[in-house]
């Protein structure tokens, strides 16, 4: 029975882990050589979802820093001394 | 399902290149520009300095590396006391100018001789004014 047009990805991916551990995957792909085609298909689309996830997600983590950014004309004094002086000068008045 | 995930991350990275691009024109202000390449002296803009959760302001800092640096900025920012802090409101641009609170933009100003630096505050609204000195009566006794 050809599966390809009904099965889910999800549906496949489930059958293909099952093929490996009985051990008949590789017969099933030299008979089917399309169920290896999306079965790399499967596993490249989830790698590329990961790698953007992975991207993504950090990247819209809410700011806590306490400030935006910092401009300075000097390279010897980190970006924290300045917003902690910023904080410091204002407890002064 | 895969695929609706693969194009749904493929749209978000698109709008976070495009947030980015947006912010990378993004250059210090006016007063940074002509404080930063005086000799002597180092310069610091911090943008969206938190005051609370809710509201941030802009700040440039100047740190004069000697005393004849301080001198110059003693001169042009008109501070007449060597010791304890000194604050004023200024109006936007002309940070050394005293000013009064209405309800243009202006610039809270903080001298501290002992240290030969001064924090240039902006504010553009009631907001960031409250939230000010809100920060000051908070943060002051920690």
């Amino acid at each position: 029975m050809d599966m390809r047009h009904t099965m889910t990805d999800e549906d496949f991916d489930k059958l293909w882990q099952r093929a490996e551990t009985e051990g008949y995957a590789a017969k099933l792909s030299q008979e089917y050589p399309m169920w290896r085609a999306r079965q790399r298909r499967n596993t490249g689309m989830a790698a590329a979802i990961a790698v953007m996830l992975a991207v993504a997600i950090p990247a819209l983590m809410p700011h806590h820093s306490g400030y935006g950014k910092v401009y300075c004309n000097r390279g010897d004094i980190a970006e924290a001394q300045w917003v902690s002086l910023t904080s410091e000068i204002l407890m002064t008045v | 399902m895969k695929r609706i995930l693969l194009i749904l991350t493929t749209l978000l990275q698109l709008a976070m290149l495009v947030g980015c691009s947006s912010g990378a024109g993004e250059q210090p202000g006016d007063i940074y520009r002509k404080y930063a390449s005086m000799p002597g002296l180092a310069v610091a803009q911090v943008t969206d300095f938190e005051l609370c959760d809710t509201v941030s302001v802009d700040v440039v800092m100047l740190v004069a590396d000697d005393d004849s640096t301080w001198q110059q900025i003693v001169a042009e920012f008109d501070i007449r006391s060597d010791s304890g802090s000194i604050s004023w409101l200024a109006p936007i641009d002309q940070p050394s100018i005293r000013t009064s609170w209405d309800s243009d933009p202006v610039l809270r100003v903080v001298a501290l001789p002992e240290r030969r630096t001064v924090g240039i505050y902006r504010i553009d609204n009631e907001e960031q004014y409250d939230a000010l000195l809100d920060y000051q009566l908070n943060n002051i006794h920690k």
